[in-house]
């Protein structure tokens, strides 16, 4: 648990305070970046990056990891790594499932080259 | 003659009307007092100690019980499969009349039903069968008790789950019920069968639904108990390893059922909403287009579905191989060899068991670099399971072993998931699993590790707790009658699958592969297989007698007959409801299998006794009186 | 008869953590992998789809910020309530809470207004899968919210007669519905830009 006494309690109810409204700015700032009409890629990763840095202080600061002890973080970490594989798993399944990262090496190759015309054997 | 009449009440004389008086008072004292017991032994009632128990033991039992009732229903849904893979086209003797005209018409099994009992069959043996036994009755019961625990973290929350879990399963049974009857699409539910198919299938994902609840409220329950409730001096590598296989499996359970809730949100969604998160774009059904937005991917479902579905196997043997490891401690009379690698193996293995479930899926068009991911993933896992079981043989070189009827079940564990695992490497390898995927070579493979491997851990596990919860011993004779015919037949059921499925025979088809010629000579086993399954049933019935007539006149025991060192035979015989688990609660000095101690006069060292190095005021004392050291 | 359960209310030192505390992180750690499975899906049906909308052409951006903003105060006013429980003010941690439920009734009613006006174009889960995960996992966060709300109701209202009696307990049981409110916050903080801005 944080702090006990009085002021020490206090001190906290400020950071509060602040991270609320850093919140409040980040949720503007990630709004308006989303006018900007970004590529798909810079896109997604703006907005996940903004989403992150402020799941980053509610989980930080309002449900005080940053001050609990190793035990959490360990449960934490290993459910955001299974998090990352299922996120992962069924996507790259699909990007390497037969016939469609070929479709996308088709379309980045170069058009095959016309074959020589041999002609082919006759029966005489 | 002016007396008045006088009567004697106890020692005194008094008038009649006095009397009276007195009569009543003593009847109004006297229920006063049995009101008093009544509050103090059973303060809440015979629902709230017995229906609505808070009490961890209780709960266990509730949950041994259901789930042992609902096994013997699963298993009889095979053995009226069995009946068609024998005789294809037969009628059922004796009961097919009573099977209904949409199921059986004139006793003869529709491969409609066929496929309604197969998915039955696996979903109600792992879900509502071996899972609730093996976590919800022996983890629930011994789990506090074996760390000195006077109950669970949350009691309210263990009542919650039972509650969850039986409305579940009822759900699901209903499915028989729905229209069109049960699910017909395989325990996997793979779309989009499962979203067309019959109306049970809505049922099976709302039982789901109260399944996966109840299994998430006793996950958070064991793992908090177990991280914050063990007695003083039980560090975590002096817990015995039963406890370390149950707190792994509560980490499967919490992280990987939720997104099979997901996805079984998701096919609801599909069945009731007309959504299309499973249904392709242009899917034709029976020559018509279905009317749906379309854009799905089945594999989806296949996903999620194994994310989940590979964990649980873990769920169903990490259990029985902590049964099995306290049963061959004690019955060895030694500790067991390689403990620290055994609690490694255990948390490796439950790590691992997240990223391999595309095993499962490598017939499904993926590439080359994501099958060679998983095929690697799945050779990795391999090893803990190895290191496990040989392990577990070590421990028996050297030692005193006792053949009771609780160490013939480990024992026999021992080689036949040694089959299990084995089998379990040719599927795993992508190239092999091409010519073995979807045989009776799978069905071969994962009913030897469940059935002889975790049922046997299980019977194990109820020979040797029985008098822990009863008071009572269970009859030697009729469990070595129970254990042989067991043994023999479950072989005789499954051995044969290896054979038919590398000839070629397919799963899942209601004539057992009479239509494939090139699978004949391996079709014929059926009759042998269906025999033996038939035969393991009546094997069973010496196990069900010997089970109640125990309850009630077996033979009383004390509160440590097999002379065990772990603290749940520290507790009291069958410990009271309600009233916590021990008299103190015990202080912890040693590991959980000291046996046969070099230099110690006693054959075994319980793990709260305090010895005379470690003896404080106030701790406690040997078992047997401290025996006086020998003079030379 | 009560049993007394050891570190329901003291933490127990090695942890550092009371009971309920684990309790409810190990359920965040559950609900995680829950709404994972939803993204997952969501990516999985997005890039294998041949077109898909984005969402600020369908969805509306103005009142799903204003929900942003509406939640992320709601989660102020919750660990205010139990700042100020710790100081051993219940009247102050009263207003707090009640504020919270008040955003939680906010954010629902706003919630209530977009699925309504969707259903009026006869936008449903079934038109196609652009809706279909939009409901999902917006609905599924509604119901969290929902769930939340009943707990604060009930920790107001008959359950605050345990600061009586038990105020350690009563402000432990703050703690961890806070902790479970801030949960519900952050799937909505990302649940907001992925449905809505991309």
């Amino acid at each position: 648990m944080s702090g006990h006494t009085v002021e020490e309690i206090r001190k906290e109810t400020r950071t509060y305070l602040i991270v609320f409204a850093a919140l409040a700015v980040l949720t503007v700032v990630t709004v308006a970046v989303s006018y900007l009409k970004l590529s798909v890629g810079l896109g997604i990763a703006v907005a996940l990056a903004i989403a992150s840095v402020k799941g980053f202080l509610v989980a930080g600061f309002f449900m005080h990891l940053f001050s609990e002890r190793k035990l959490l973080y360990s449960i934490l970490l290993v459910t955001v790594l299974f998090f990352g594989v299922l996120l992962w798993g069924p996507w790259h399944h699909w990007y390497n499932s037969l016939g469609v990262s070929t479709i996308h090496e088709e379309k980045t190759k170069a058009p095959p080259t016309a074959p020589h015309n041999t002609p082919l054997p006759t029966a005489h | 003659m002016g007396q008045k009449r006088q009567i004697r009440v106890g020692t005194q004389w008094m008038s009649p009307r006095d009397a009276e008086k007195a009569l009543a008072e003593a009847l109004r004292v006297d229920k006063e007092e049995q009101r008093l017991h009544k509050e103090e032994h059973h303060p809440h009632g015979f629902i709230g100690t017995y229906i609505f128990s808070t009490d961890h033991k209780w709960i266990g039992i509730q949950y041994g019980f259901t789930a042992l009732l609902f096994m013997l229903f699963g298993f009889s849904l095979m053995l009226l499969m069995r009946w068609q893979l024998a005789f294809p086209g037969k009628p059922i003797p004796l009961i097919g009349n009573l099977l209904g005209l949409t199921n059986a018409p004139g006793g003869i099994m529709l491969p409609e039903f066929y496929n309604q009992l197969g998915a039955m069959h696996g979903t109600i043996m792992v879900f509502l069968g071996i899972v609730p036994l093996a976590v919800g009755a022996f983890g629930n019961y011994l789990v506090p008790l074996q760390i000195g625990a006077p109950d669970m973290a949350f009691p309210k929350l263990n009542m919650a789950s039972y509650w969850c879990f039986l409305p579940g399963g009822m759900i699901m049974l209903g499915s028989f019920f729905a229209p069109g009857g049960a699910p017909n699409n395989g325990w996997t539910s793979y779309p989009p069968l499962s979203v067309v198919g019959t109306g049970g299938q809505t049922w099976w994902l709302i039982g789901m639904v109260f399944l996966i609840t109840s299994s998430l409220l006793g996950s958070v329950n064991f793992i908090v108990t177990i991280v914050q409730l063990r007695a003083k001096g039980m560090t975590y590598m002096r817990m015995p390893f039963f406890i370390w296989a149950q707190f792994v499996t509560s980490f499967l359970l919490l992280l990987a059922f939720p997104p099979l809730e997901a996805a079984a949100i998701l096919q609801l969604m599909d069945r009731v909403a007309q959504t299309s998160f499973f249904l392709p774009s242009g899917l034709v059904i029976s020559g018509q287009v279905l009317d749906v937005a379309g854009g799905g991917n089945p594999l989806l479902w296949q996903h999620l579905f194994w994310f989940l579905a590979h964990p649980e196997v873990y769920v169903l043997i990490l259990p029985a191989m902590g049964i099995v490891a306290e049963v061959i401690a004690n019955n060895t009379r030694k500790p067991l060899w390689g403990y620290r690698s055994m609690v490694l193996a255990v948390v490796f293995l439950g790590f691992m068991s997240f990223i391999v479930w595309a095993h499962h899926m490598f017939l499904t068009g993926m590439g080359t670099t994501i099958s060679a991911f998983f095929q690697t993933t799945t050779m990795i896992i391999s090893i803990p399971s190895v290191i496990i079981l040989s392990a577990l043989f070590i421990s028996l070189w050297g030692g005193s072993i006792r053949f009771n009827t609780p160490m013939l079940f480990a024992l026999a564990f021992l080689p036949m998931f040694g089959i299990g695992g084995l089998t379990g490497l040719p599927l795993g390898l992508a190239s092999a699993d091409i010519h073995l995927h979807d045989t009776y070579y799978v069905i071969g493979h994962f009913h030897y590790v469940v059935a002889p491997g975790t049922i046997f851990a299980m019977f194990a596990g109820i020979y040797y707790w029985f008098p822990k919860m009863t008071g009572r011993a269970m009859n030697e004779k009729l469990g070595r009658i129970h254990f042989w015919s067991s043994l023999i037949f479950i072989n005789g059921v499954f051995a044969p699958m290896f054979y038919q499925g590398l000839a070629g025979i397919s799963r899942r088809l209601y004539d057992g592969g009479a239509q494939y010629a090139h699978a004949n000579p391996a079709f014929k086993t059926n009759v042998f297989m269906s025999i033996c399954a038939w035969l393991l049933l009546v094997g069973q019935i010496p196990f069900i007698i010997n089970f109640f007539y125990s309850m009630f006149a077996g033979r009383k025991v004390n509160a440590n007959p097999w002379e065990a060192t772990t603290l749940d035979w520290a507790a009291t015989t069958s410990p009271p409801l309600g009233h916590g688990n021990f008299h103190e609660i015990p202080v912890v000095y040693r590991g959980p299998y000291e046996y046969s101690v070099p230099g110690s006069d006693v054959d075994y060292l319980p793990q709260h006794a305090a010895g005379p190095e470690e003896a404080t005021p106030g701790g406690g004392v040997l078992p047997q009186v401290a025996v006086a050291k020998q003079e030379p | 008869m009560e049993l007394e359960i050891p570190y329901n209310v003291h933490p127990r030192p090695d942890t550092g953590l009371y009971n309920a505390k684990l309790g409810v992180w190990l359920f965040l750690a559950s609900e995680v992998m829950l709404f994972g499975a939803l993204f997952s899906s969501l990516i999985l049906l997005r890039t294998g789809a041949p077109t898909w909308p984005h969402g600020w052409e369908l969805l509306n951006v103005p009142l799903a910020t204003l929900n942003t903003f509406i939640l992320i105060s709601s989660s102020v006013t919750v660990i205010l309530a139990w700042a100020s429980l710790r100081l051993g003010d219940l009247k102050k941690a009263r207003i707090y809470l009640a504020l919270t439920l008040a955003c939680g009734f906010g954010f629902l009613i706003i919630k209530s207004i977009e699925y309504g006006s969707k259903f009026q174009h006869h936008h449903y889960p079934s038109t196609d899968n652009f809706y279909a995960t939009y409901y999902v996992m917006t609905g599924l966060h509604g119901l969290h919210v929902i769930g939340g709300m009943i707990l604060f109701a009930y920790l107001l209202g008959p359950g605050a007669k345990m600061w009586t009696k038990e105020p350690e307990r009563y402000t432990n049981r703050i703690e961890v519905a806070g902790l479970y409110w801030h949960f519900v916050d952050l799937v909505w903080i990302f649940l907001f830009p992925t449905l809505y801005l991309l």
